[in-house]
């Protein structure tokens, strides 16, 4: 067979994908940069507008609201969620009888469909009644008594300023995935490096600081790349755990309220807007990141 | 892997095409016309559950006095934000015959021309349309208008609300000293919003805990009312307010009145700390947990649904209610708008989408829209299908349901109405606009002047960008 017959029939073969692709996947996307440009309400014909959607999101304060909300969300989510993940892997690599039955145990969360997963927190997070308020009461009692203070559990639901540290604890509970991979990371860093190191004395602490971090440096790296633009696209879980919005809108995530926006109010052009500079964020967020983590990435490989 | 032979090769390969063959002739849709004789009409419904099989019923039975006419029904979700399957049917030129639309809904999607009027055909029928305004309470008849045309006719009325009290729960803490003996007597409800105001104060308990107390019971939340939105629908008219001017097209969420009904809600948030209520709230459930069968909330407004909830959870044992001894259903609490002005009435009405332009079909689709509305059989079953009346004021099942005492008040009301949510097409903005107002107001974030005065500005803004698109066909 040529070269050139391979080639044809090579991409008959992926035609199907490629079909989908531009359908549903390029010209979406092409047509939502127009659309941003458009007062579009899915019904009549697109009307060009200019900036003028852009320029009515900079003085809607619930714009500015799910920005800030979905800032602060990725801002502690990120970290917290990675550090969770690799402490519980450094913890599930140690070799202990039923090991394996602890990495399912862990990992099992990441698998519980959100919808349900967020139903099980609501009642956990139940002020009253809640197993995480209830494990906190004999911890604030004990404090009140010892300092004089007048601490009570928090309203996870119900109170503004709790509301997004519940849903951090969420992203917590549920890095089943990430800790996989810093497992598999974990895995391959190579047993001669920690022998060298121990001949030469060093402790656990110096190796992990100089060997194992360094070794799954790119898989940490993932995690908080993927980490970042899972967190900016965040949705699911406030939409099932405050369905009429959160007290004080401090639940109002971004993605949120541009779904509202598109299929609430049909705004179609006002949605598109708000995705594409949720996109530009996404790009800027992840180059800053590149950028400033480039040198503390290390792959073994020279290709990279 | 050995070679097959070619005969095996044909074998499997004709094995395949049957049973593809099999599956497509097993999946293939029954022929609802019957080869052409009867005209299909396809029906977009939003019930599920036990509600749907109550439905298809109602099908079956409209099918049976109707030789010449089948129904295809579907189950399409519609709670004001799930609609996007309708308006790509519309776009596509694919939608249904009839469609259940929302009281709230019809404006918007009048406005933007995704509905047929129904005017002209309802005249080629033979039906008077000014007669059949006189058959229909007012408020269900008005949330089917938009801009002088009919739209939509409502399918169900469903008036709000009834005045609940659980006299057992209030004489069990009576006589455990948890209320004071002779501070209420349960079988004289609150009249008036003073005296409900002192209800609550009564019934409300508060526990210690190892870090302060919580509500361990409480009576009417004033923001519960399903939902904030329509919590200041209720109170807003019940204080005498307005939401919206139809001749001006002012909205006017910040009528002082309006702002004297929330600010009443937030004395209620104050009091008893929005944080307690809203923890408390926060365990409630539905169906035989129900936060009124447990005592939990002893005082509420109801929908009428609840009566039919009552009767199937709450019918045995010991925690069984029964009527009259065990709890009452009576008008709301009089708030200074007079007697009966907070009842309104909401529900779902029937359409046919604008791009249904067979005459035939059309016909069709207005022939089961009627029979359902304005029809003794189709009525009464519409009626059992979803829990809530007719809108049309001589179905037979009125004197049917009015036998029932607690029913009977829900029938009052429904006579006594003069509200139904604003028929403006921004509706959904408004009613979500109203939420963060109350939402605002109750958690002390703005006075309820400044929330009520900035959802009128936002919706306002919101409604003359609308209005000013050029409403039409799509």
């Amino acid at each position: 067979m040529t070269p050139r017959k391979e080639r044809r029939l090579g991409l008959l073969f992926i035609s199907p994908f490629l079909v989908g692709f531009a359908v549903f996947t390029v010209y979406p996307v092409l047509a939502s940069l127009y659309y941003s440009f458009c007062k579009y309400d899915l019904l009549r014909p697109p009307e060009f507008v200019g900036l003028a959607n852009f320029r009515t999101l900079l003085s809607d304060p619930l714009f500015l609201q799910g920005l800030w909300n979905t800032l602060v969300y990725t801002v502690f989510a990120v970290p917290v969620t990675m550090l969770t993940a690799l402490l519980l892997a450094f913890l599930l690599n140690l070799k202990l009888r039923g090991q394996a039955v602890y990495r399912t145990i862990f990992f099992l969360p990441s698998i519980v469909p959100v919808v349900a997963s967020s139903v099980l927190w609501l009642w956990l997070f139940n002020t009253d009644h809640g197993l995480v308020n209830l494990l906190l009461q004999p911890l604030l009692a004990g404090l009140n008594g010892l300092l004089g203070t007048q601490l009570t559990p928090p309203g996870w639901l119900t109170n503004p300023a709790c509301t997004k540290p519940a849903l951090i604890l969420v992203a917590a509970w549920g890095v089943g995935g990430s800790m996989i991979l810093c497992l598999a990371g974990l895995g391959d860093v190579p047993r001669q490096m920690y022998e060298a190191a121990e001949l030469d004395g060093a402790g656990a602490w110096k190796k992990t600081l100089h060997i194992t971090l360094p070794m799954i440096s790119p898989v940490l790296f993932f995690t908080l790349i993927m980490g970042l633009i899972g967190s900016f696209q965040f949705f699911a879980q406030p939409l099932v755990m405050w369905p009429n919005g959160a007290p004080g809108d401090s639940a109002l995530f971004y993605a949120l309220y541009l779904f509202q926006n598109a299929f609430l109010y049909l705004r179609m052009g006002y949605a598109s807007a708000q995705a594409w500079i949720l996109f530009v964020v996404i790009v800027l967020a992840t180059v800053l990141v590149f950028r400033s983590t480039r040198r503390f990435v290390y792959y073994e490989g020279d290709n990279v | 892997m050995p070679r097959q032979s070619a005969t095996a090769r044909i074998i499997s390969l004709s094995l395949v095409g049957v049973a593809v063959a099999t599956v497509l002739l097993l999946v293939r849709p029954p022929d609802l016309s019957l080869q052409g004789r009867r005209l299909v009409v396809t029906i977009w419904h939003p019930w599920g559950g036990a509600t749907l099989e109550t439905f298809q019923n109602s099908v079956n039975v409209f099918e049976k006095s109707h030789p010449d006419l089948a129904c295809k029904t579907l189950y399409v979700p519609n709670d004001l934000s799930a609609s996007q399957k309708f308006f790509t049917s519309v776009i596509g030129d694919c939608a249904p015959d009839v469609i259940f639309v929302d009281g709230p809904q019809v404006a918007e999607w009048a406005h933007r021309g995704l509905l047929l009027p129904l005017d002209d055909l309802l005249a080629a029928e033979g039906v008077d349309v000014a007669g059949l305004k006189n058959d229909f309470f007012a408020p269900c008849w008005e949330q089917g208008l938009y801009r002088g045309k009919v739209y939509a006719i409502t399918y169900s009325a469903d008036p709000n609300f009834c005045f609940v009290w659980n006299k057992k729960m209030i004489r069990q803490a009576i006589e455990r000293g948890e209320i004071p003996a002779g501070a209420l007597d349960v079988d004289k409800p609150p009249a008036t919003l003073a005296q409900l105001d002192r209800w609550n104060a009564l019934v409300t308990r508060r526990v210690k805990t190892a870090t302060g107390d919580r509500l361990e019971r409480i009576g009417l939340v004033p923001w519960g009312v399903y939902g904030n939105a329509n919590s200041i629908f209720t109170w807003g008219w019940a204080f005498g307010g307005q939401f919206y001017d139809p001749a001006t097209g002012k909205v006017t969420a910040d009528d002082p009145r309006i702002v004297e009904a929330l600010e009443w809600m937030v004395r209620h948030a104050r009091e008893y700390d929005y944080e307690r209520i809203s923890n408390l709230a926060s365990t409630f459930q539905s169906e035989a947990r129900n936060p009124f069968f447990l005592g939990q909330q002893m005082l509420n407004l109801a929908h009428m649904s609840m009566i039919a909830d009552i009767d199937r959870f709450a019918s045995e044992g010991e925690g069984k209610l029964e009527y009259g001894r065990d709890y009452g259903v009576c008008p709301i609490p009089q708030g200074p708008g007079g007697l009966n002005a907070a009842a309104w009435v909401g529900g779902w009405t029937m359409a046919i989408p604008a791009t249904i332009t067979d005459p035939a079909r059309r016909r069709a689709a207005l022939r089961y829209i009627l029979w359902n509305c304005r029809q003794p059989e189709g009525t009464t079953l519409a009626a059992r299908t979803n829990r809530c009346f007719p809108a049309w004021k001589d179905a037979p099942f009125f004197p049917e349901a009015a036998k029932d005492p607690r029913l009977a008040q829900f029938i009052d009301i429904l006579r006594s109405s003069r509200h139904q949510r604003p028929v403006m097409p921004a509706q959904a903005f408004y009613m979500d606009q109203l939420g963060r107002a109350v939402d605002k107001a109750i958690r002390g974030e703005l006075t309820p002047a400044q929330a009520l005065g900035r959802a009128s500005r936002a919706t306002q803004e919101r409604l003359d960008e609308v209005l000013a698109e050029q409403g039409g066909q799509p």
